[in-house]
Order: C-alpha cells, then structure tokens, then sequence
C-alpha cells in the first residue's frame, strides 16, 4: 500500500525493555493503526522515519543525492 | 595528535564538528573521506540518521540486522551501497573544529540495531567508548 509523504503524524510509543544500552517495544502509528517492534532507539527513529516519507521502496539513490556523499568527478 | 585507540586508516572514520549543544539539541556538521563538503544536521536525531545512511552507503560497519519497517514486507532503508574510493587525505580530515567540540568517531560494530564503536574529543584529548547510539548522544551532549 502505497503512503503519501507527510510533515505531520502521531505515535505511540511504548518501551518496555532498557537492554544493550538503548529502548526496546512497540510503536503505534496512530493514523495508519499500524504497529510496529523495535530493538533499538535508533530503529525506532527509522520506523518513523520511514512511516513520513511514504512509500518505501528500493529505488536506487538518485544522482543529486549520490552528490552528497562523495565530491563529483 | 595521540589519538589512543582510534584508528584513522578505517574507511568510515568520522569528524564530528559541533557548534551548538544548547537545549540538549546538537547541531553541526560531520566530514568523511569521501567529499570534502561537511554534512550538515540541525539536530541529534538528524545527524544520527545521516551518519546511519553514510554507513549504509559505505556498507561499513555492515549491518547486523535489517530495520523493521511499518509495511509487511522486508524493505531496503536507506541510501544504496556505492563503491567509494577515499579522496581526502586524513590531516585534511582531522583539520576540522567544532565550535563548542570535536570529536573523532570509529564506528566499529552495527550491531542489536545500534552503533557500537569509540571516539576520541579533540579538546580535552579524551577517548570515550559506546555500545549505544543514545549513549553515544549522551557523551556528546554531556562532554
């Protein structure tokens, strides 16, 4: 199912382990009524991430964005 | 420079630049051996992230595990793995200076979904070790 890019959304987040030195639970993406695990604080920021920007797919980088990472030839 | 235990030579060694901590919210900019532009970030999320797709690209340190994503079916997050050749020169690296700290960081390990690695603060030339990418933010906002 594709979703459309967002700047907004609500979350619940429910973390119910403190292991290996970050969080670990579930998040609710409340306007999709999806949810979601997670094993790290930084996977958690990637979920959400992800729910913002739509559809994930894996189309390749494009050039410009090529261009940050590593001076053009 | 005694950098102690970081090791310059690795592909993904980073020079982080902070100009601004205040409101426990990091912005500045990091440098790689690959371009010599600086990737901005406006805050520590932010730069959490960018740092992420850097290694992705990279595929150094490779991933352990694949994040999870809110659609069912296992997708690629993440820029697209490029083969990179180094173009700056580790002084020209290490040049850099954040205004309120610098630090050098080896991100060694990606594992358990997170960053395990060390990094050493160019100003009170002091090595710190982490296991998390929020402890990694705390050292930051706390040294």
């Amino acid at each position: 199912m594709k979703y459309k890019k967002r700047d907004d959304g609500s979350f619940v987040i429910n973390i119910k382990y403190r292991q290996h030195a970050s969080w670990q639970g579930t998040i609710l993406w409340a306007d999709q009524k999806k949810t979601a695990n997670f094993r790290s604080a930084l996977e958690m920021l990637q979920l959400i991430s992800g729910a913002l920007d739509g559809d994930i797919s894996d189309e390749p980088v494009s050039p410009e964005e090529e261009g940050v990472w590593m001076d053009k030839a | 420079m005694d950098m102690k235990k970081v090791n310059i030579s690795v592909p993904n060694l980073i020079c982080l630049c902070l100009d601004d901590k205040g409101n426990g919210n990091l912005q500045g900019e990091f440098y790689h051996y690959y371009s010599s532009e600086g990737v901005r970030f406006q805050d520590s999320w932010e730069m959490i992230r960018k740092m992420d797709a850097f290694f992705d690209v990279l595929n150094f340190p490779q991933a352990a595990t694949v994040y999870r994503s809110f659609e069912k079916k296992p997708v690629s997050i993440g820029a697209v793995h490029r083969d990179m050749e180094k173009k700056i020169p580790p002084e020209q690296l290490l040049s850099h200076r954040g205004k309120v700290g610098t630090f050098v960081v080896v991100v060694q390990f990606r594992q358990n979904t997170s960053w395990q690695g060390h990094m050493y603060h160019v100003e009170k030339d002091e090595d710190y070790s982490f296991v998390s990418e929020l402890e990694f933010i705390a050292l930051l906002k706390n040294e």
